[in-house]
């Protein structure tokens, strides 16, 4: 319901053609614009080659779903974005389960929010709640250990949707 | 004493109070921060998170249990090969296995139902672990192992689903503990904040009752202060003022012993040592003034009461005054009623102060005249305040003092008719000394004093004070009363006032006196005495009566050696009386005139004239 109304001001980003390498192994994130229709399907495909391609950010955190502090790897969405030229400012984020959340961009600039492939410098495997887990600075910043980003803090990520909503 | 005593334990109990109660709310309060932190915990704060994420992930495993099995039942010949989508699925089951043992949420399981849900998720992961066996051989191609492993997963869904129950019963019992725990700190947060309400509101009741006791005090101190102030500066009025009333008699000192040291002839030396034991006579009335209004001013003046002799006291204390009644050229006379006991009880010394301040102060407002003292009973029966014990031997005698003066003036009048109780600086410089101390005095003896002023007339006081009787005394007439006949005697004096006291002292020797201003006698009238005062009306006429009346041995009592009188032949006889005109001498005169009838017989009246001054 939040969603349809935000989209009233949602204005359409056309994914923009643009020179990105193919996947050349296994794709394990597909990012669409979900008003794009043409698009909508298929969207662009990230191998882990690609998304290793990206600045790398690191975030080390206790989390309650492991023992222990762990340092993550991976890449921003704000990076991700720049990458395919988007515009979005809200990501609707769907785990391999069919899970889904929505996160706002603001988290990635703001937060510190990463979206981690490596768990201690290792590829996170589909067991270690791979191959991409969304991971929050729990210890830098305490104020994130609440049910909002705890519920945001999704994993086994394949796909990601766009959207932008007007201020 | 008890009193201040008690105040200061009721201070002092009032600040541990204080103090306890600051202890009290620091001590609530930190509780309560404690509880609060303790219930606000992270593992506390999100007991409603873990309860959810622990049911959420043990039904994701059923399902993700579910859709292997969809999975696996569905495969078929074009699916091969697998290219490892087999062991991403059986990942995709297994990371939800590893969420449930792994972190808050394993440690959480562990206690639920005394340790049986872990041992099932333990058997449920100890069977997923041996079938990825049979799963790595289906992802080479070998199908064969696939019913297999389809019926053993069938059969562990009823474990996962036991599992699923087990771990709904315990994440209720947790969150139904996590409420209790939360509704017993509430409520001890409730109980701690209502106390430390109560302490909070006790702690202001003290404090405002401590801050008003503080104005009150302050107040107080401020008061205090300008008393301080106010007293410091009556102190040093009063020290400027004993130095001013010192000042004169030690000056009179320093300047006659200068004189005297200076002075060869005896007679004048006599005359200023006379005037030095006058001075200092003067400077310790003062200070002894001084010294019983600073012990009436602390109430530490005690009275002492004595037995003495009225009149010898009363004709002391007018013989002290003969210098300054001689210097200023004044008369004065005293009459003790003879009604009076000779003898009475009461505090002497503070008498004779009340009389020499009031016998100084008409002194002080007389030019030229008389001075009279009378002392006689009181018509007034002694008040509850003045004779409080109810003593019958107690009686009141009046001392009345006049004076033929200027008269005081109306400001002084004013203060000696509303006299304060208290003495300060103001009083002293109204009324002076001696009429100050006075005032005290009378006070103390609880007596009342009065007085009538008329100017250029003169002023009279009288003052009522209470005496006991002495048990051996009684009122006697004096000895030269005693078997004499009745007597008259011409009183030549223009000063009324003098001559009616004269005559009441020649009354209380059965003399019988007819004034006369002009002294001229009446012929017809017999007399057996002639008293001559002061009267510039004595005409030769009346000398020459005089002079027969000397030629006929009729005795002369003279107090005035500078009569007016022309022909003094018959002032050669004369008994001179000297200043002050007391009763005792004059008793004494008569008696030597008038000899009682056994002595008449060897003593005549012109033998035993004898010159007094």
């Amino acid at each position: 319901m939040r969603l349809f109304f935000s989209l009233i001001c949602v204005l359409l980003i056309n994914t923009p053609s643009y020179a990105l390498d193919q996947p050349s192994g296994r794709v394990i994130l597909t990012i669409s614009n979900a008003l794009d229709d043409a698009n909508a399907e298929h969207g662009i495909e990230f191998d882990l080659d690609m998304l290793n391609a990206l600045p790398q950010r690191s975030v080390t955190t206790h989390n309650p779903w492991t023992k222990g502090s762990h340092t993550y790897r991976g890449f921003s969405a704000k990076d991700l974005l720049a990458t395919i030229e988007s515009k979005a400012t809200l990501l609707k984020v769907i785990a391999l389960n069919q899970y889904m959340t929505e996160i706002p961009i603001s988290d990635f600039t703001e937060r510190g929010a990463i979206f981690a492939t490596h768990l201690d410098g290792h590829p996170m495997s589909v067991r270690k709640l791979g191959p991409i887990m969304v991971i929050y600075p729990f210890d830098d910043q305490p104020e994130l250990k609440s049910e909002t980003y705890y519920g945001r803090s999704i994993w086994q990520i394949h796909r990601i949707e766009t959207y932008f909503i007007a201020e | 004493m008890r009193s201040l005593q008690l105040r200061t334990w009721a201070t002092r109990f009032q600040q541990w109070i204080i103090y306890g109660l600051i202890a009290l709310i620091i001590t609530i309060a930190i509780a309560v921060f404690g509880i609060i932190s303790y219930t606000n915990d992270g593992s506390k704060a999100n007991s409603k998170r873990i309860f959810e994420s622990i049911l959420w992930n043990s039904l994701q495993l059923q399902l993700q249990t579910y859709r292997f099995l969809n999975y696996l039942i569905e495969l078929d010949d074009s699916d091969f090969p697998l290219k490892g989508n087999a062991f991403f699925e059986y990942d995709l089951l297994m990371s939800r296995v590893d969420l449930l043992r792994a972190g808050t949420i394993g440690s959480l399981i562990r206690s639920f139902s005394g340790g049986r849900t872990i041992r099932a998720l333990n058997i449920i992961n100890g069977e997923l672990e041996l079938i990825s066996l049979n799963l790595a051989k289906i992802e080479s191609g070998d199908v064969s192992y696939l019913p297999d492993l389809i019926d053993r997963i069938e059969k562990l869904n009823k474990q996962i689903n036991e599992f699923v129950i087990l771990v709904n019963q315990g994440s209720n019992n947790y969150i139904a503990q996590q409420h209790d725990d939360l509704q017993t700190n509430l409520d001890r947060i409730q109980l701690l904040t209502m106390l430390f309400l109560t302490s909070l509101l006790f702690l202001f009741f003290f404090i405002i009752k401590g801050l008003a006791k503080t104005q009150a005090i302050a107040g107080r101190n401020r008061l205090l202060d300008a008393k301080i102030l106010t007293i410091n500066e009556e102190k040093s009025d009063m020290i400027s003022f004993i130095n001013q009333e010192v000042k004169a008699p030690i000056n009179a000192i320093l300047s006659v012993a200068k004189a005297l040291t200076k002075e060869s002839q005896s007679h004048l030396s006599n005359e200023l040592s006379n005037n030095i034991e006058e001075s200092a006579q003067q400077l310790l009335s003062t200070v002894d003034m001084f010294a019983d209004l600073a012990l009436i001013d602390a109430k530490k003046l005690t009275l002492i009461t004595t037995t003495g002799n009225l009149k010898d006291m009363i004709e002391d204390c007018l013989h002290t005054l003969e210098p300054q009644l001689t210097r200023k050229g004044l008369q004065a006379i005293s009459y003790i009623d003879p009604s009076l006991p000779k003898e009475i009880n009461i505090d002497f010394p503070r008498l004779r102060e009340i009389i020499s301040a009031l016998l100084q102060n008409a002194v002080a407002h007389t030019l030229s005249g008389s001075i009279s003292l009378q002392v006689r009973p009181s018509s007034l029966t002694p008040s509850q305040k003045m004779n409080p014990t109810g003593n019958k031997q107690t009686r009141v005698l009046q001392i009345a003092i006049r004076d033929t003066g200027i008269g005081m003036d109306s400001h002084l009048q004013q203060s000696l008719r509303t006299p304060s109780k208290k003495q300060d600086i103001t009083v002293l410089n109204e009324m002076g000394l001696p009429l100050t101390l006075c005032h005290q005095l009378v006070n103390e003896m609880e007596g009342e004093i009065h007085f009538s002023c008329v100017p250029q007339k003169g002023c009279e006081f009288w003052v009522n004070l209470p005496f006991h009787m002495s048990v051996l005394n009684q009122s006697h007439p004096p000895a030269a009363v005693k078997n004499m006949a009745t007597r008259q005697a011409l009183i030549v004096e223009s000063d009324t006032h003098l001559a009616k006291i004269l005559s009441l002292q020649l009354d209380a020797l059965n003399i019988d006196a007819t004034l006369s201003e002009d002294g001229n006698p009446n012929e017809e009238k017999h007399y057996d005495l002639i008293i001559l005062g002061t009267s510039n009306l004595v005409d030769n006429e009346t000398e020459q009566s005089f002079l027969r009346y000397y030629e006929k041995s009729m005795p002369f009592i003279c107090y005035n050696k500078s009569t007016h009188i022309t022909n003094k032949t018959f002032l050669s006889g004369a008994t001179f009386l000297s200043t002050p005109l007391t009763q005792s001498q004059l008793e004494k005169s008569i008696s030597h005139l008038f000899p009682p009838a056994n002595k008449i017989s060897s003593t005549r009246p012109n033998d035993g004239a004898k010159n007094h001054d």
